[in-house]
């Protein structure tokens, strides 16, 4: 998209105005240095904050961090795959709070979640251990 | 590098020929063709859900359908069809290689594999059902052991993550959450060339000054999304496009291209998320006031002088058509965002944030809500000192430029936020905990678009300030139609100079 095009020297402008010719005045010179100014503070200020958070993100810590979070995710996955049968109706405990909610977003797929223990026919729970490093599945049959 | 293949070649390749269409010559077609294919696999996803099949199924069906009409379109427009001439090809690549280079800093995040809570709750989890066939996605969704993930949220995410399980399967499942992050960035991209754009035919210091700028919005973006735009979230998403589509609706000149461009982008917006959708509406309501503005020569008419009953019926077909496109270039870009918003109802989800009321007062709610909003615009304030400046100094620059008035932009920036704040409001959740959960999130938007009015204003500035400034070549783009709008909002169909447009372009009829 061209946006510059009335700007042909000696030609009048499109909503009627003449195009002036020669050098901004001294007022508009120093609204531009202000306006250009001010801008590239701004944008200036937010990139150098974002790539400095960037940067605290990605140290060998943070990454290694990241990394051992990833695979409690996959563990969990595949666990609940492992102990309870396709298709099973599970019931998990309080299951809008914690960790608890990632085993029924985790089950997908694979299992129906019930909201109703009555109506259930396995129930899951996280508990302690060491199981998926950080986080132990409790699988109970009722 | 998988979630890049799925991208490209998932995505990229399928939108490819529409996006060529649209953007033509401008760097934006790189980063459009991704959204396009995500916005065909979002309208795909509908048709799963509505209609049945898998996701894999429907998304070919549409892809291959739009593809289809592209081409009929391109052989039927024949005569009347833009030329392709536009920016200069060696700055339309070096637009692209500037904004993947700014792109590609904050991706390097996705070394560090990051599961934000939403990401998985929401997202993967909506990835999954989708991946799983129309009725799982039916019975999943309309499971209230899922409630807390809002599965009222449109499909536009989740589907590019369940189109990435469709190609590499569920052994991976954080390649959903990269998909959501190279999206992230193509939205940006979208943004970043927008406001390239705004100097594509200055001097070659203001081009260079327009991409800079463009890929300094593009990490601004990344910055103020902060953990956000790199953990599978879809806030930015949605801010970036609805950005993307408020530069080139309603800031760049008026054309066809500007047009298509910013309705796909408020197309993706809407198909994103719930806040989305509503700012997409009002985004698509201010392009349509300044496209097609309502007219009322009906009324002109019969104040003038009562003619005969025969004048008087056609003035009101006139009237009547005149409103009636306008409500079109509201209501068809905005169809696939309220497909999803009909069907989501018609299956019995309900938005949990405005299922029931709080206890709270509203006093209380407004006052906290006006100060954790206020708190992430902090470039609120110099934003609207360069408003001043620029509108007390450069307003004639910016009409020479074509470039819309900034009321458009700000009237867009106000509408949204007061549709947030209301949210806030009226919502049922406590108010405090809620804010501390979300704000940082839902003003993404807001920031965003004040970078970019911060940029279009550096832009206008340098091409002003730069000696020789006005010795530019003569318009290349065709496909661009107005010039001389940005003093006064285009309300009531003055100053219209449609007829300078190329025969067959949309804003010519």
């Amino acid at each position: 998209v061209d946006v510059m095009h009335a700007r042909v020297p000696g030609r009048a402008a499109q909503d009627g105005t003449s195009v002036e010719a020669g050098k901004p005045g001294l007022a508009k010179r120093i609204a531009c240095v202000v306006v250009i100014a001010a801008a590239a503070v701004m944008l200036g200020l937010t990139v150098n904050h974002g790539l400095l958070a960037a940067a605290a993100d990605q140290t060998p810590a943070a990454i290694k961090a990241a990394k051992i979070t990833d695979r409690v995710e996959e563990c969990t996955y595949r666990t609940i795959r492992q102990e309870l049968p396709k298709g099973a109706i599970v019931y998990v405990a309080d299951y809008w709070h914690g960790d608890n909610v990632r085993l029924t977003d985790l089950e997908t797929l694979w299992t129906v979640p019930e909201v109703n223990p009555a109506k259930a026919q396995w129930t899951l729970s996280v508990g302690r251990g060491q199981l998926c490093t950080r986080r132990a599945i409790k699988v109970q049959h009722r | 590098m998988r979630a890049l293949f799925v991208l490209i070649l998932g995505l990229g390749v399928p939108g490819l020929l529409p996006a060529l269409a649209v953007a033509r010559r401008s760097a934006a077609v790189i980063f459009l063709a991704p959204i396009i294919g995500a916005c065909m696999a979002a309208v795909g996803a509908e048709l799963e859900l509505g209609i049945g099949g898998s996701l894999l199924a429907c998304y070919l069906v549409v892809a291959v359908a739009v593809n289809i009409g592209v081409v009929a379109w391109w052989l039927a427009a024949g005569r009347f069809r833009q030329s392709w001439a536009g920016l200069p090809l060696d700055w339309s690549i070096a637009t692209v290689v500037v904004m993947l280079d700014a792109l590609v800093i904050p991706l390097t995040a996705l070394r560090a594999p990051l599961f934000g809570r939403d990401a998985e709750q929401i997202w993967l989890t909506h990835a999954m059902m989708i991946y799983g066939g129309h009725h799982q996605m039916l019975t999943s969704l309309t499971n209230p052991a899922y409630w807390s993930g809002n599965p009222d949220y449109p499909p536009l995410v989740p589907a590019a993550g369940a189109l990435a399980f469709g190609f590499f399967g569920l052994g991976n499942l954080h390649i959903a959450i990269d998909m959501t992050v190279l999206l992230n960035a193509c939205a940006l991209g979208m943004l970043g060339t927008g406001i390239a754009t705004v100097g594509s035919a200055g001097r070659p210091l203001t081009r260079m000054c327009a991409i800079v700028a463009g890929a300094a919005v593009c990490l601004a973006g990344f910055a103020v999304a902060g953990i956000f735009g790199v953990n599978g979230y879809a806030d930015l998403l949605w801010a970036a496009v609805a950005a993307a589509a408020i530069v080139w609706g309603l800031v760049l000149p008026r054309s066809t291209q500007a047009l298509s461009i910013a309705w796909i982008c408020a197309a993706a917006a809407s198909l994103t998320k719930n806040e989305g959708l509503t700012t997409a509406f009002i985004v698509l309501v201010l392009i349509a006031f300044r496209y097609r503005p309502p007219k009322l020569p009906w009324l002109q008419r019969l104040r003038a002088q009562p003619g005969s009953r025969r004048d008087a019926e056609v003035t009101l077909r006139q009237t009547v058509r005149s409103w009636a496109e306008c409500a079109a270039f509201i209501v068809v870009p905005a169809l696939p965002g309220l497909a999803w918003a009909g069907l989501a109802r018609h299956i019995g989800l309900k938005n949990r944030f405005l299922s029931s009321s709080s206890t709270e007062t509203m006093t209380l709610r407004a006052d906290v809500t006006i100060h954790g909003i206020a708190g992430h615009l902090a470039v609120a304030p110099v934003a609207a000192a360069v408003l001043v400046a620029g509108c007390l100094f450069l307003r004639r620059d910016r009409q020479r430029a074509g470039l819309g008035n900034p009321a458009w932009l700000w009237l867009a920036w106000l509408g949204s936020l007061a549709i947030i704040f209301a949210t806030y409001v009226i919502g049922p959740l406590e108010i405090y905990s809620w804010l501390a959960n979300s704000v940082n999130r839902t003003t993404i938007f807001a920031q965003l678009l004040l970078y970019a009015e911060l940029a279009i204003w550096l832009v206008i500035a340098v091409d002003a300030i730069s000696p020789n400034s006005r010795s530019e070549q003569p318009r290349a783009s065709a496909g661009v139609a107005e010039t001389g709008e940005a003093g006064q909002p285009h309300l009531a169909g003055q100053h219209d100079q449609r007829s300078a447009a190329p025969e067959g372009d949309i804003i010519s009829r």
